[in-house]
């Protein structure tokens, strides 16, 4: 497999090829036309009716997770093995157009979607939710992107679907069997600048009926990096910021017949961080320490064209914060036992139903909460399915419970309408909701036990245009979106105590546009793939304040209006090469603006195949102009640094 | 003229005794230990002075002033928040205070009492926290190290110090750097590890003051500066300020009629801030009260046929006085 970062599937992409292989109607029918042209006007004025979409799959078991009428990206396995010694963070940040707010090399790293906050894009292990109770985040960083068969992401919110947190986006880590394989082993090694040493182990062995998946990863940086504080400074070394992390994944599927199957994944992983001081500070000495182990039993039962899927899951999370300087140690540990059942009954071939209830406890302690802190939620959710012809709806209600309150019902509705061969026009509406984390209602002093989750509407039409001509493959999407949530958390000085506090206060505007054109030639000796991605991002405050200070209309921190991604690369034969160019706009901090900047990464590979034995070798550079840039105030990148390693696989 | 001997004596005779000096140590603290407001006191009175604390008993945390012995002056961060640069107060003293603002009113204060109440101040030491010094010297988590990346940003650390007398602020105020780091030198850049001494008498008459603390690294959250001082040995004078300008029209003020019968009427153009008394020929206070409207009355019909002296003592110590005649 080369190295090539070529940035997976999207729905163009997919659209396209699915556009080849089936034969789709050639008329649109006036009628929905007309209703995919009109409705949404009107629905924007009427929020709890509907928007429509198309029909570009046959229907199947997929209901919940059709994502009618959404921008998503993913990366397969191809796409996986390309990258696999990055974090899920570096690829999110290098192959999509979502913005990741990094504090630095294997530093925290966070995602902002269209706008929203870091808490506010959900993140998905095998459909249940995997982020931090207590802070309501997901550090990208520690995620390591070879633990995944695929990874999902979806542009935009869907809480209906998928539960607290899925207003920007949701992110789906997802691990599946192979049951033709009969043994596999992928050996990755690579070392880099700053000490960075990554070595991976994939060892897969079975039969039809049986499965073992076990992945180990080990890997570590000094992350001494250089940099230029300051234009008028010489380059200084970074220290205080090494790296280790261990983990091990331990997958079973059994699968007696095509009708059962059964999985069994166990997920144990330690990482220890050196927190660096920041360019205003002399030296630090504070330290993380992060471990958690994941339990995972799923079982799925078919019969006919109706499906059964059970899902258990028990998640463990320590995390210990040290700063020796300041005396502080602080423990924050939670523990999730997880449930689901999901019965989907497609009724014929133009309806389907799907059912899900979804329940949860979570107990979190620390010393900055009274008690242990528990959290019990459950939630019934219907999704309703429709395809015919060129067209295809989803709809979607959710219903949750939460220590006993019930919540507003959350609400989706997507539509996709294929216009001709070339042409998807897609267009959505969504009511979403994000619960507050334990911190936000317990943490002493400040917490607030009467939040509100933070709520609001988020409206979203595109299109996707796709056109092939002899050797020449060519595709453009864009997508608007409009989104208002109200109830905006926010820590701000209470005005009956002398102590921040949580509060409901601010609501967030958010607008923008995405596009992506992809362009792609491909002859009997070589490939050429071209991929331009530019967003612009408005996300606004919609009050005044004086502490934080904010003014109506203030931007979003940490969230730039403009972002651009384009890559372009190649393949001959065993080599490729790819270049990458990304830019994003200035960005505004709690304390000094950030500026905008560039960087340009570049990969070159080769690939060789002996027998039943394939490998890669591979180097990549990073930051080849040398930049110096920040992406979080006060907090160097690194200059130009390099990867190189390589991948070995056999399969039988 | 005996009479106005008579009075002027009086009148100083009425304020005049020794100085205080709030030295903390009537707390008896041993040695490393702090008193943060627990015991919802509301503050500590020392001297002649009264700090004032909030505490939160939810939070168990305060701020306005604590009193404080503890002596480490290596430890950075928030868990070190009552100790002094110094390690001890001034002259090696046991006990000190030390101040915390409020991000609410920005400020904290203290009220001057007993024989202190309304009369001019001395002085006091301040120095630095040993939180607020560190992070100015070496940054952290939020704060940022005083001079900025290159070492040249003009950086300070500002306590000013305004009064109050009668309820009103006086526009007078007193500016001291913790730390200026201003200088195109920065050899000369500097951050206070050591008890130094300010001089409040210019502030004239007070019976409370207020602290508050300023940097220029300021963020969306406010000042991210640690905004704690030392203080010690805060002495007052105990007497009023001198300053006897002599009759009314000294301050641009203006009485009539002389002689009175029932109404005494003050002309205040340009609405001066004090108070006015009258006393008698012996020197008594027999009526007093602010001085606070452009064109105030008093009402002296009730008082018996004879000699009076009325007088004024503006916020910043001045003072005139002058005789009239009741009939």
């Amino acid at each position: 497999m080369l190295l090539l970062h070529k940035v997976i599937h999207s729905r163009v992409v997919v659209f396209f090829f699915r556009s080849k292989k089936k034969k789709l109607q050639q008329k649109s029918n006036p009628i929905f036309l007309l209703a995919f042209l009109v409705l949404p006007a009107l629905l924007c004025a009427q929020l709890d009716t509907v928007l429509f979409v198309p029909t570009v799959e046959v229907m199947t078991y997929k209901i919940r997770s059709a994502s009618v009428g959404m921008s998503y990206t993913d990366w397969d396995k191809e796409g996986i093995d390309k990258n696999k010694y990055l974090s899920v963070g570096d690829l999110l940040q290098r192959e999509s157009n979502v913005y990741v707010k990094s504090y630095g090399g294997n530093s925290l790293a966070t995602m902002s979607v269209r706008g929203s906050s870091g808490s506010q894009t959900l993140v998905l292990w095998n459909g249940l939710p995997v982020q931090s109770a207590m802070l309501g985040l997901l550090d990208l960083s520690l995620l390591p992107l070879n633990f995944s068969d695929k990874v999902s992401l979806q542009l935009g919110g869907n809480s209906s679907s998928w539960g607290s947190g899925a207003i920007g986006g949701v992110l789906s880590l997802e691990n599946e069997a192979d049951f033709n394989q009969k043994i596999g082993l992928n050996y990755h090694s690579s070392f880099g600048s700053f000490g960075n040493l990554n070595q991976q182990l994939k060892l897969k062995f079975g039969t039809k009926h049986f499965q073992s998946d076990t992945r180990l990863i080990y890997q570590k940086a000094k992350n001494d990096i250089i940099y230029r504080p300051d234009p008028s400074l010489p380059r200084a070394r970074q220290n205080h910021a090494a790296f280790e992390q261990a983990a091990l994944l331990q997958s079973f599927y059994v699968q007696a017949n095509k009708n059962n199957k059964i999985g069994l994944h166990f997920w144990l992983q330690q990482s220890n961080k050196e927190l660096p001081a920041t360019l205003t500070q002399r030296r630090s000495e504070a330290g993380q320490e992060d471990k958690f182990r994941r339990f995972l039993l799923t079982y799925d039962l078919i019969k006919g064209k109706k499906k059964l899927s059970v899902k258990s899951g028990y998640f463990v999370e320590k995390q210990k914060y040290e700063d020796p300087q300041i005396g502080l140690i602080a423990n924050n540990d939670f523990s999730t036992i997880l449930g689901e059942i999901s019965l989907a009954l497609p009724l014929n071939k133009n309806h389907a139903l799907e059912f899900t209830n979804t329940n949860s406890f979570t107990a979190a302690k620390s010393k900055s909460y009274v008690e242990t802190q528990t959290l019990f939620r459950t939630a019934f959710i219907g999704v309703y399915k429709f395809e015919k012809n060129n067209l295809s709806i989803q709809g979607s209600l959710r219903e949750e419970v939460v220590n006993g309150k019930f919540l507003w019902p959350t609400a989706f509705l997507g539509s996709e309408l294929k216009l001709s061969q070339s042409m998807l026009l897609k267009a959505k509406i969504t009511r979403d909701f994000r619960l507050p984390t334990l911190n936000d209602l317990f943490w002493s002093p400040g917490g607030n036990p009467d939040l509100l989750p933070e709520q609001g509407w988020s409206e979203e039409i595109g299109f996707v245009f796709n056109k092939k001509i002899k050797k020449h493959e060519f595709s453009w999407s864009q997508t608007g979106y409009n989104r208002n949530i109200n109830n905006w958390i926010l820590w701000a000085p209470s005005t009956n105590s002398f102590y921040w506090s949580a509060s409901n206060i601010a609501k967030v505007w958010s607008w923008g546009t995405e596009s992506r054109l992809d362009y792609q030639y491909e002859t009997k000796k070589g490939k050429l793939h071209y991929v331009l991605c530019a967003n612009y991002t408005s996300s606004t405050y919609g009050i005044n304040l004086d502490l934080p200070k904010i003014e109506k209309g203030d931007q979003l921190l940490y969230t730039p209006k403009y972002q651009i991604n384009s890559s372009i690369e190649y393949q001959l034969g065993p080599l490729a090469f790819k270049y990458q160019h990304l830019f994003f706009g200035k960005t505004t901090g709690a304390n000094d603006e950030i500026p905008s900047y560039h960087i340009g990464n570049v990969q070159m590979g080769y690939k060789f195949i002996q027998n039943k034995t394939s490998g890669t070798v591979f180097i990549a550079l990073n930051n080849i102009y040398n930049q110096n840039y920040i992406v979080i105030e006060r907090r160097p990148m690194p200059g130009i640094n390099y990867q190189i390693g390589m991948n070995i696989n056999f399969n039988k | 003229m005996k009479k106005q001997l008579l009075f002027i004596v009086a009148v100083g005779f009425s304020f005049l005794t020794a100085q205080t000096t709030a030295t903390f140590e009537n707390f008896s603290l041993g040695t490393d230990t702090f008193l943060n407001g627990s015991d919802l006191q509301g503050g500590f009175s020392s001297g002649n002075v009264f700090l004032n604390n909030i505490y939160d008993t939810d939070f168990n945390s305060w701020f306005g002033f604590s009193i404080s012995s503890k002596t480490d002056v290596t430890s950075p961060g928030y868990l070190n928040e009552f100790s002094s640069i110094s390690g001890d107060g001034y002259a090696s003293s046991n006990t000190y205070a030390v101040a915390y603002m409020s991000y609410l009113t920005g400020n904290t204060t203290m009220s001057l009492e007993n024989n202190a109440s309304g009369k001019a101040i001395e002085g006091m030491y301040v120095n630095n926290s040993t939180y607020a010094y560190l992070s100015m010297r070496d940054g952290d988590g939020i704060a940022k190290k005083f001079g900025g990346i290159s070492g040249n940003d003009p950086d300070f650390f500002l306590l000013t110090i305004k009064k109050f007398l009668n309820g009103v602020e006086s526009p007078d105020q007193i500016d001291f750097y913790l730390a200026d780091f201003r200088f195109s030198n920065n050899t000369q850049d500097y951050i206070i590890d050591e008890w130094t001494y300010i001089d409040l008498s210019s502030l004239g008459n007070a019976d409370s003051l207020s602290f508050s603390l300023s940097s220029p690294d300021v963020g969306q959250f406010g000042m991210n500066t640690p905004a704690y001082f030392c203080l010690d040995n805060f002495t007052t004078k105990d007497e009023l300020a001198t300053g006897i300008r002599g009759d009314l029209a000294s301050l641009d003020l203006t009485f009539l009629p002389n002689p009175v019968i029932d109404v005494i009427q003050i002309r205040n153009p340009e609405n001066r801030r004090g108070l006015v008394s009258i006393n008698n020929s012996l020197g008594q206070v027999i009526y007093t009260n602010a001085l606070e409207e452009t064109n105030q009355k008093l009402d002296v019909a009730s008082l018996a046929t004879g000699v009076y002296f009325i007088s004024i003592i503006l916020t910043n110590g001045e003072i005139a006085f002058e005789q009239f005649l009741k009939r």
